[in-house]
């Protein structure tokens, strides 16, 4: 794979930057959700990945898999996206945690269901920007959350064409697993930054307030 | 990184990419905002699909993936389907996807769903195509699969039946 961004941002030079602050940024992220869950989340591996925008669909798995995710997407010249994907059983498992409910009681996703996972999503996907914002010194806030059911390549399809836009030809993917009560769970985290985004974390752009705020966490 | 064929006989068109075959499966494996023109020629009985990821080429667009774009998806294929031996005023066309995945109240992102199809069809309307069946809006993603050897064309959502346009 090339490894110079078409935005002229060298890989070497930007992925040991961010990595630690991304660690950090997901251990954030992890935390609230446990503490909104009531269980011992933790943030598992953690990955940062150049793809090329074509692949970006298949970067997690088989394309056609269903997955519930939460979107958040961080508006204005130095956009970026966040998704919290979960396969539909641990969608409902989690539900089943946020609102105290016996595990296995969910089995579709009503309103309320909808609700907390959007909840969920929003003061994941803050706390995971906001951890990155300071150590970069800038203001990074999420529009409202989206929930969304739908085929987990049919997602990234449309993260594609969004950063595409942009006259992206490559994406970042930012993605960290999470483990509960010691176990790896089948939920990801992403992190698309758009190449300004990308700038501003990496202290190559000028910080900046960027986004309309949404929820604070 | 290439989607791995399931049976053996499709053969994954992905972002930005068009493809012609007379054999097999042409497959657009979960379309998002994208949209996948098929093409079919009855007669020589080949098939094209382009998987296209926006609705026009920039001003200065290189042509390096002319599939990338509608107004250069549609002269592509087209170019592509007469090396083949297909005749433009005998091809079939049906158009799939283009949804808007990341509708958000806020409109904070654009519909590209929706100008990805608008494109298609005035890209194909400027060919002198005329489109068979559509599967197209919406805000669920879709694979699409066109048989080469038919110009059968079959749509499926996440947990929907597959639908044959």
């Amino acid at each position: 794979m090339d490894v110079q961004m078409s935005q002229g941002v060298a890989w070497p030079d930007v992925l040991p930057c961010l990595a630690p602050a991304v660690e950090q940024a997901a251990t954030s992220a992890a935390r609230v959700l446990g503490e909104m869950a009531g269980r011992d989340i933790a943030a598992g591996r953690v990955a940062l990945q150049p793809v090329a925008l074509a692949d970006l669909p298949l970067v997690a798995g088989d394309p056609e898999r269903p997955v519930v995710a939460v979107h958040l997407a961080v508006q204005g010249a130095t956009a970026g996206h966040i998704l919290l994907a979960l396969s539909e059983r641990m969608a409902h498992g989690l539900v089943d945690m946020l609102l105290g409910q016996p595990e296995g009681t969910t089995t579709e996703l009503d309103e309320l269901g909808r609700s907390a996972l959007a909840e969920a999503g929003n003061v994941a996907g803050s706390f995971f920007l906001t951890a990155l914002a300071e150590r970069a010194r800038a203001v990074l806030a999420p529009t409202p959350p989206l929930v969304l059911h739908d085929m987990c390549g049919a997602i990234l399809d449309a993260l594609a064409a969004q950063l595409a836009l942009l006259a992206c030809e490559e994406a970042l993917v930012i993605e960290t697993q999470f483990t509960c009560d010691g176990q790896v769970v089948d939920a990801a985290f992403f992190m698309l930054p758009a190449p300004a985004l990308l700038g501003v974390l990496t202290g190559a752009g000028a910080p900046q307030e960027v986004g309309h705020v949404g929820r604070a966490p | 990184m290439s989607v791995a064929p399931p049976n053996g006989r499709a053969i994954g068109v992905g972002l930005g990419q068009l493809h012609v075959a007379r054999e097999g499966e042409l497959v657009a494996y979960s379309l998002g905002s994208c949209v996948a023109i098929c093409l079919f020629d009855p007669v020589v009985r080949v098939a094209g699909m382009a998987h296209v990821v926006l609705p026009n080429a920039p001003p200065h667009f290189d042509g390096g993936l002319p599939g990338k774009f509608a107004d250069t998806a549609v002269p592509a294929l087209l170019d592509a389907l007469r090396a083949w031996g297909a005749v433009p005023l005998r091809l079939r066309c049906h158009l799939a996807g283009g949804a808007a995945v990341l509708m958000l109240a806020s409109g904070a992102l654009p519909d590209i769903g929706a100008r990805n199809v608008e494109a298609a069809r005035a890209a194909l309307a400027r060919a002198r195509i005329a489109i068979l069946g559509e599967a197209t809006g919406g805000t669920q993603g879709r694979t699409v699969r066109l048989d080469a050897a038919t110009g059968r064309v079959r749509v499926r959502s996440v947990h929907g039946p597959e639908v044959e346009l």
